[in-house]
């Protein structure tokens, strides 16, 4: 049985995909899953800047998507890198790709019980 | 007037000349990619400085050094097949510039000419491969110009 706690965070967690969830496409080669609830983590712009000032710029978005809901051929799975979050921002149709964000990772467990993935992407 | 504007340029017309396929190649004086825009494979043509020596009361030689910076985007560490193209890519624009009859770059006023050698330094920085799926790099080169100020 959850305990209190648990239960709290799993109500936080519905509250907010419903308040403030996407839907996103997943795809890996040629599977496609759609429709999937996501929520979204840290967002922004990183800049690599190599010699004489020659500057590649990211932009990365993290994906908090349910450990269930990250399915991949019909079955849930670990976000591999180079696997690909497609979503609709502003009606324009933008890719994600999961990359590493520093760390040798490309996605981490945010909560004790491990029921969702933060997801570590860059637009490509 | 205008001469480092002008290498870039010719260096950019004479690159088109190259028979390179699946590339973009232009000139930018700051250079700035986005991960986002780039489609294909990209060679920047930059600035990277000038030196002058005063070769009598009237004539002078000006060095003009350019940086090609190589955008080329890969499938991480890993991908040792797609790092092997960007290698070979590398080279192929190092040979092609390099070749006795790719030297000269025409410009509107006189002609500048490659001095060898070129430089390139680190190959690819490993972090930004893994975190921006993109291998860069930038390749060294050094034009002679000869000035007249009389």
């Amino acid at each position: 049985m959850k305990s209190p706690e648990q239960r709290a965070f799993d109500a936080s967690r519905r509250v907010h995909k419903t308040l403030r969830g996407v839907s996103v496409t997943i795809k890996r080669d040629s599977d496609i899953t759609p429709n999937v609830t996501a929520t979204l983590g840290f967002t922004g712009e990183q800049n690599f800047e190599g010699e004489v000032g020659f500057a590649l710029s990211t932009s990365f978005r993290d994906y908090l998507i349910d450990v269930a809901d990250y399915v991949i051929d019909g079955v849930a799975t670990t976000p591999a890198l180079h696997d690909q979050i497609i979503e609709m921002v502003n009606g324009v149709t933008c890719i994600f790709e999961v990359l590493h964000d520093g760390t040798d990772t490309v996605a981490d467990h945010d909560d004790t019980n491990q029921t969702f993935w933060r997801i570590h992407t860059k637009e490509v | 007037m205008g001469i480092a504007k002008d290498i870039l340029d010719g260096i950019v017309t004479k690159l088109g000349t190259a028979g390179l396929t699946d590339v973009d190649i232009e000139r930018q004086l700051v250079p700035q990619e986005y991960k986002s825009r780039l489609s294909q494979r990209k060679i920047v043509v930059a600035w990277n400085g000038k030196e002058s020596n005063e070769l009598d009361r009237s004539n002078e030689s000006l060095l003009y050094k350019v940086a090609l910076g190589i955008y080329y985007p890969v499938t991480g560490v890993q991908d040792s097949a797609k790092q092997d193209l960007v290698i070979d890519f590398m080279e192929e624009v190092q040979d092609f510039l390099a070749a006795k009859a790719n030297r000269e770059i025409t410009l509107t006023s006189g002609s500048a000419r490659l001095i060898l050698p070129f430089s390139t330094d680190q190959i690819y920085d490993p972090a930004e491969v893994k975190q921006t799926g993109n291998f860069f790099s930038v390749m060294n080169y050094n034009y002679r110009y000869f000035k007249g100020r009389s």
